[in-house]
């Protein structure tokens, strides 16, 4: 393991999203001593297998997968991750948005939720890039949205039952979890990221996975 | 937790009928990549006056407003209207197909979204030279686009207005401007000197009070 390295791990079908997303990534402050790597996985079969053939593909500690559409607009995000790795060891995963709590029905967004991301109001004062001045501060949370995961620890993605494109990011904080892990959230005064999925999502499988999830994962989820 | 009950059978629903809303998708993906490859405003309006006529059922209504490339079609479709009444060149004159024009659409957002956005100077500059060749009513469009995060939308008007005077496109400066919001009194007596000599150039008057 590299523990100076960072690796973006970016499941790509559109250079055009892929190509404006790298342009922030190159435009990010790099911690003195630290490099970056980039890995696009094309033609994935699913979010699961493709960021595990990424993962395998990467010696460094520090993994951030994340969506094509996700422009990362902090420039200190890197350092930031790093500050709140490092402030706690027992922290395996950083996410920009995420739940403290999921319901038994596993709907991530019909629930209190923590972080941010950019949207159409916060474009009204001017962005400035933020140093996360107390990274113990973040919020413990129990999922993450899968626009944008970062990691220190290497877990297996669970793609023997998530083929698809719903819940691997649910499912990867509950393998976190069960490795004794935390995911947290940091606090943003304002959002460290834009992602352009547009308001309306196609969702014809995510009850398939969210019923996938609720079996595989029930004795964690409420009753 | 009624809402909540609301969304799962609507989940149910996309679950066990995901064939159906699939085909419809197609169905009128289809539609409009044949208007937009021949180019016809008429038969592309009339697409979303048929999705918007009481008798679409509720679930083609549904699946309309659960897919973000239909509205940014519509938001498309506005630009072009207006382009049309202007008589000036249409957003989708270069393209040959729905996949192409929501390219483009992404493309605009893109380079729009840049001038709000802390990047060097190359992409900024990349940016300002793309959206010289399109028309104000796009940019007006994707800024209203409840689909899109495109950046402080007057700042993006009065930058583009700077670069329109700059390049000499008082039009488009013009139009720009009109469409700040909160006008400040330098931003109006600017406007009424750009309408005086659009008016001294054209037989078109521009009206200097939009």
């Amino acid at each position: 393991m590299n523990d100076k390295e960072f690796c973006f791990i970016i499941c790509t079908n559109d250079e055009l999203f892929l190509n404006e997303c790298l342009i922030f990534i190159s435009d990010l402050y790099i911690p003195e001593g630290f490099s970056i790597d980039i890995i696009t996985i094309k033609g994935a079969v699913s979010m699961t297998s493709g960021y595990n053939e990424g993962m395998r593909s990467s010696k460094a500690k520090y993994k951030i997968y994340m969506h094509q559409d996700v422009f990362i607009l902090n420039k200190y995000f890197l350092i930031n991750l790093l500050n709140i790795f490092n402030c706690n060891p027992s922290i395996g995963m950083i996410g920009m948005i995420g739940a403290p709590e999921l319901n038994k029905e596993a709907i991530m967004w019909s629930v209190l939720r923590f972080g941010c991301i950019m949207t159409k109001a916060d474009f009204n004062l001017p962005y400035e890039s933020e140093l996360c001045d107390n990274p113990g501060s973040s919020f413990v949370v129990k999922v993450i949205d899968g626009l944008l995961m970062a990691t220190c620890v290497d877990i297996p993605w669970r793609e023997d039952i998530f083929d698809g494109w719903d819940f691997y990011d649910c499912s990867q904080s509950m393998e976190f979890a069960r490795k004794g892990y935390k995911i947290v959230v940091p606090e943003q005064k304002s959002p460290w990221v834009l992602h352009d999925d547009g308001v309306a999502l196609s969702l014809l499988n995510y009850n398939h996975y969210r019923k996938i999830f609720i079996e595989e994962y029930k004795k964690e989820l409420p009753d | 937790m009624v809402e909540l009950q609301k969304i799962l059978e609507l989940y149910e629903h996309m679950e066990k009928n995901k064939q159906r809303y699939l085909d419809t998708i197609e169905k009128y993906m289809n539609k409009f990549d044949q208007s937009i490859a021949s180019h016809d405003l008429k038969s592309f309006n009339n697409i979303f006056i048929e999705i918007a006529n009481t008798s679409t059922t509720k679930e083609t209504k549904r699946i309309f407003n659960s897919y973000s490339s239909f509205f940014r079609l519509e938001s498309i479709k506005n630009a072009l209207n207006n382009e049309n009444t202007e008589k000036i060149n249409l957003f989708w004159n270069d393209v040959n197909g729905v996949k192409e024009l929501l390219k483009k659409y992404n493309i605009t957002i893109f380079m729009i979204r840049r001038l709000s956005c802390n990047l060097p100077d190359l992409y900024k500059k990349e940016a300002h030279t793309y959206l010289r060749s399109i028309s104000p009513y796009i940019v007006n469009s994707i800024i209203n686009d409840l689909t899109v995060k495109a950046g402080n939308e007057n700042y993006i008007y009065f930058a583009l207005a700077t670069d329109c005077i700059e390049s000499n496109n008082y039009r488009n400066a013009f139009i720009y401007l009109s469409f700040l919001k909160n006008k400040t009194d330098e931003v109006k007596s600017l406007m009424s000197t750009l309408a005086k000599t659009l008016n001294s150039e054209s037989n078109k008057p521009v009206h200097p009070e939009i």
